[in-house]
């Protein structure tokens, strides 16, 4: 039976999430003996509630309270009330993800040294190093179940789609062309079975084979007795003291009344957008900027890759929808080579939609029906694509707000998700998806589709590391520069997005954040 | 199998079979017959009835010309249901665009092009949004249609792929 811990026991941690950052956490300190409460506002759903049904997981899962898009991006002209593609749910978006599982780059911690000041950037290093991660990374391999030397699986065969994206690859001259490292079983590891090649990686792995907090952190927290979850429970403000340092969190239990939990210590990891929210939400005549937000860049500098989708029609049929939707990676462009105009790097994804997902993205604009949208659906059988994953500039005008008069069902203000692209941004997407577009027409491909980006399944930056106080929100620890006792836990607190899929170095900086606040604990700092 | 003209099929049938007279023993019959087979065989006998013109302006949001009218039909009758008034006063428009235009009913406007010219010119509106939204699910979200378009769906339930043919491509 799990533990229940008492609203008014002021010695647990409480963590805001369960996902890959929050879910990670929870386990890491109650297996110091550490005592938790994690906050989940979306509900316990169990591996039988997974279905190969791409809209019904969606609508199961999916964050789709009201927010808002704005700004250039094409995720607000084609999707304006679906700014972010995350799942609401015990486990976070680890339940829907797609299991890559690469590491930063090194020059991608120090992208503001390597690259200067840029206009209209407010790039920044990270407050720490590869090397001081590198560590944390192996663990979190070994922790994920992640293919490759530190758990000796190996990396996926390839399916059909990626052997035709890898060959037009190859005919192009790239070199780096793997499938993988994914966080995706190939073999029993953990005691979790081995990859079927099932197909609906996204709509959650319905064996288990892709790691997701959901079943393992989470219930192994459980398991310890030092952890309890409490779904369907909504933070709506977190609460501080006359020293300015956070006592609570007040949220809102399943039947909307309003609860409070007492708490020694805070973790928000809540996602880039919920993350901003609860603490600009939480302002008070003290913190009238909210919490934790001296520097003023709360909710600044969002980031979610620059990204593009690309399918390609063959002359013969590919069916790419058998087997995994994305164990297909070409990493030659993922350096910092700043003669093709921009800078950092990206990295080319497979990526396999089912039919019914296809026909909403393959053109989401108001012009996407008639005869040649059909004929391409016709033609769906026939398709192999890509998923464009690059670095995507830190902008300060970019940023989640607070809406000024719409307010969700608890009575908060709902987030505004403002989103341009820099310059560079829209460099390396169209050279991302030119080069794309040479590997297919070197495998014959009669046709090749430039799809415009999806809602954001990765979202980053707002809440970001800094080594001043001034330039960000949290330090090398994820810790607030304001309040001690208040961490950032998720991919907000990324200082740069990178050139890859953020949830592996989610899970380094938690298995690295749980030891440091197990040590400030028992020093009795926290 | 798809009958291009929109003016046959089953609303004529049950206008002819109520003037005959035999309307409620075929309806019945129909009734108990739907119980014992499935319903996609006599699908085409079971079309719901939908105002003028929209089942055709369906047929030319998703042209899937070896579909059948049942799968544009059950979704349009399913948005009626849900949006009665923004779809009748949206069509009635396309119907005053189609006559001021062309002299005739949408559904009787001969070439395809000046058909979907016509929804052109609508498609940003709501009723046009929520009609295209509605067929997208009922052709593509559609399970007894993914065989047509090279799908397999659910898979774990049959072992993945693993065995079925992930990785057999053997023309590259």
């Amino acid at each position: 039976m799990a533990a229940k811990f008492s609203q008014d026991d002021s010695d647990v941690v409480v963590i805001i999430g369960s996902g890959a950052g929050g879910g990670t956490l929870a386990h890491a300190l109650a297996k110091q003996g550490i005592r938790t409460v994690v906050l989940e506002a979306g509900k316990r759903y169990e591996m039988s509630d997974i279905e190969n049904d791409e809209w019904a997981m969606f609508n199961k899962i999916s964050w789709l309270d009201k927010r808002i898009a704005t700004g250039g991006w094409d995720v607000a002209r084609n999707h304006p009330n679906l700014p972010a593609w995350i799942v609401k749910a015990v486990g976070g978006s680890s339940v829907h993800w797609a299991g890559v599982a690469l590491r930063f780059r090194d020059f991608e911690f120090r992208m503001r040294t390597e690259n200067g000041d840029i206009k209209g950037a407010n790039m920044l290093d990270w407050p720490l190093s590869y090397e001081e991660l590198e560590p944390w990374y192996v663990k979190a391999e070994k922790h994920m179940g992640v293919t490759g030397p530190s758990t000796g699986m190996p990396y996926h065969q390839w399916h059909n789609s990626f052997k035709v994206l890898a060959t037009g690859a190859q005919r192009i001259g790239y070199k780096e062309i793997q499938s993988g490292p994914m966080a995706i079983n190939t073999q029993p590891y953990d005691s979790r079975p081995g990859c079927m090649q099932i197909g609906f990686c996204m709509q959650g792995c319905r064996i288990g084979a892709k790691w997701s907090t959901l079943y393992t952190d989470i219930p192994r927290a459980e398991a310890t007795g030092n952890c309890e979850v409490r779904p369907q429970s909504m933070a709506l403000r977190i609460e501080h003291d006359a020293r300015g340092r956070v006592t609570g969190v007040v949220y809102a239990d399943a039947e909307g009344n309003q609860q409070h939990q007492k708490a020694r210590v805070v973790c928000v990891a809540g996602n880039s957008i919920e993350s901003p929210r609860l603490l600009l939400n939480s302002e008070s005549s003290t913190f009238k900027d909210g919490l934790a937000n001296s520097s003023g860049q709360v909710g600044r500098n969002y980031m979610c890759h620059t990204t593009a989708g690309i399918y390609a029609v063959l002359p013969k049929p590919i069916h790419m929808y058998r087997g995994t939707t994305c164990a297909g990676i070409i990493s030659d462009e993922s350096y910092n080579n700043t003669s093709r105009g921009f800078v950092g790097g990206y990295r080319l994804e497979i990526l396999s939609l089912g039919l019914p997902f296809m026909s909403a993205f393959l053109d989401p604009t108001p012009q996407g029906w008639g005869r040649a949208f059909a004929s391409r659906m016709e033609r769906y059988d026939h398709m192999s694509g890509v998923w464009l994953c690059g670095e995507d500039l830190p902008m300060e005008s970019n940023r989640i707000t607070l809406h000024g008069t719409e307010k969700d069902q608890y009575g908060l203000p709902i987030p505004v998700v403002h989103k341009d692209d820099h310059a560079f941004d829209t460099a390396m997407r169209n050279h991302g998806v030119e080069q794309t577009r040479k590997c297919y027409e070197a495998v014959g491909a009669t046709e090749v589709i430039r799809l415009p980006s999806y809602p954001a399944s990765h979202n980053m930056g707002t809440n970001r590391m800094s080594a001043k106080d001034s330039d960000g929100v949290v330090n090398k620890w994820g810790q607030s520069h304001d309040i001690p006792n208040l961490f950032v836990s998720d991919g907000s607190q990324f200082t740069t997005s990178g050139g890859q899929n953020p949830t592996l170095t989610i899970v380094a900086l938690a298995l690295r954040q749980a030891e440091h606040i197990g040590a400030l604990m028992n020093q009795r700092a926290l | 199998m798809h009958d291009s003209s929109p003016l046959s099929g089953p609303l004529s049938r049950r206008r002819f079979l109520s003037l005959s007279g035999q309307s409620a023993l075929f309806i019945g019959a129909t009734a108990i017959i739907s119980q014992l087979i499935p319903v996609t065989v006599i699908a085409d006998d079971v079309l719901p009835q939908l105002p003028a013109g929209l089942l055709q302006m369906g047929r030319e949001i998703y042209p899937h010309d070896r579909l059948g009218d049942a799968p544009y039909a059950r979704s349009l009758a399913e948005l009626l249901g849900k949006h009665s008034d923004l779809v009748n006063d949206g069509l009635k428009a396309l119907q005053g665009r189609a006559r001021a235009k062309h002299g005739r009913p949408f559904e009787e406007i001969a070439s395809e092009e000046d058909r979907v010219a016509l929804l052109r010119e609508i498609e940003t509106t709501p009723f046009f949004r929520e009609t295209r939204s509605a067929l997208m699910f009922g052709i593509y979200d559609n399970k007894t249609l993914f065989p047509l378009f090279g799908y397999e769906g659910s898979s774990v339930e049959k072992g993945g792929y693993i065995a079925r043919g992930f990785n057999d491509l053997d023309w590259l």
